[in-house]
């Protein structure tokens, strides 16, 4: 019996191989969503312990990465909807090319801000695909939509977007 | 929405926001791992005795519900 059909056997040493081997891979996804490292660790094991309650669920002819992608996907976007401030993106905080440091700062805030009012469902793919510049391909799988909702979400994030920062003072 | 227009955006999202430096190996996550699936475990074991308890009560209050219950087991 191979590792997987182990793993969804319920073998807790087959999960832990399992663990090992993608745990890098689903917290630097996690990451790239939620922007913060100490959230992602956390979300992260969130993410495993759901991968091992529906373990009894996963096809062990399937590829474990998509589907281990597809649950911290889900696990990132709870986050995201209970995500109370856009405090946590201020981690990563760079500042837009401009010469008066005030304004490049406020410019930085208003779009953290933009970026913060989105819908979570935009907002995961706004960072996906326009910040992280993910392949279409990858996002739609790991939210378990098509390539064509994933670019629907993307336009309307761009205009969600465009349309606040404008409001915002900001021309984009 | 042209692609131009969205790719002023996207530079200055990312100028925002830019990618996340993920140097991809962390700390190893298994031993928090092995604790939260340990907390867990423990709270549905308690779950358990609560619905096992929600379920005693209903039979005393409804003994005829005790053979429906037999009928559909």
């Amino acid at each position: 019996m191979d590792l997987l059909e182990r793993f969804a056997r319920g073998d807790l040493d087959a999960f832990e191989a399992v663990f090992r081997q993608f745990q890098d891979d689903v917290r630097g996804w996690i990451l790239r969503i939620v922007r913060n490292k100490s959230d992602a660790e956390d979300l992260t094991l969130e993410a495993f312990w759901r991968i091992y309650k529906a373990r009894a669920r996963f096809d062990p002819a399937r590829p474990f990465g998509a589907w281990a992608r597809r649950i911290a996907t889900n696990v990132a976007l709870h986050h995201l909807k209970t995500q109370k401030v856009a405090a946590e993106l201020l981690d990563n905080t760079s500042i837009p090319n401009s010469e008066d440091p005030a304004l490049r700062t406020e410019i930085a805030i208003g779009i953290q801000r933009a970026i913060s009012e989105l819908p979570p469902r935009l907002k995961i793919v706004a960072i996906l695909a326009l910040i992280e510049e993910r392949p279409y391909s990858e996002i739609a799988e790991s939210l378990g939509i098509s390539e064509g909702g994933v670019k629907t979400r993307v336009f309307r994030a761009v205009r969600r977007l465009r349309k606040r920062l404008v409001e915002l003072g900001i021309e984009p | 929405m042209k692609n131009e227009e969205q790719a002023r955006l996207k530079k200055l999202l990312q100028q925002a926001l830019p990618p996340v430096e993920d140097s991809g190996r962390g700390r190893d996550l298994w031993p928090d791992l092995l604790r939260t699936m340990d907390q867990r475990s423990t709270r549905i074991f308690w779950l358990d005795w609560a619905l096992a308890a929600l379920l005693a009560g209903w039979m005393v209050l409804y003994p005829e519900g005790i053979l429906r219950l037999l009928f559909h087991l």
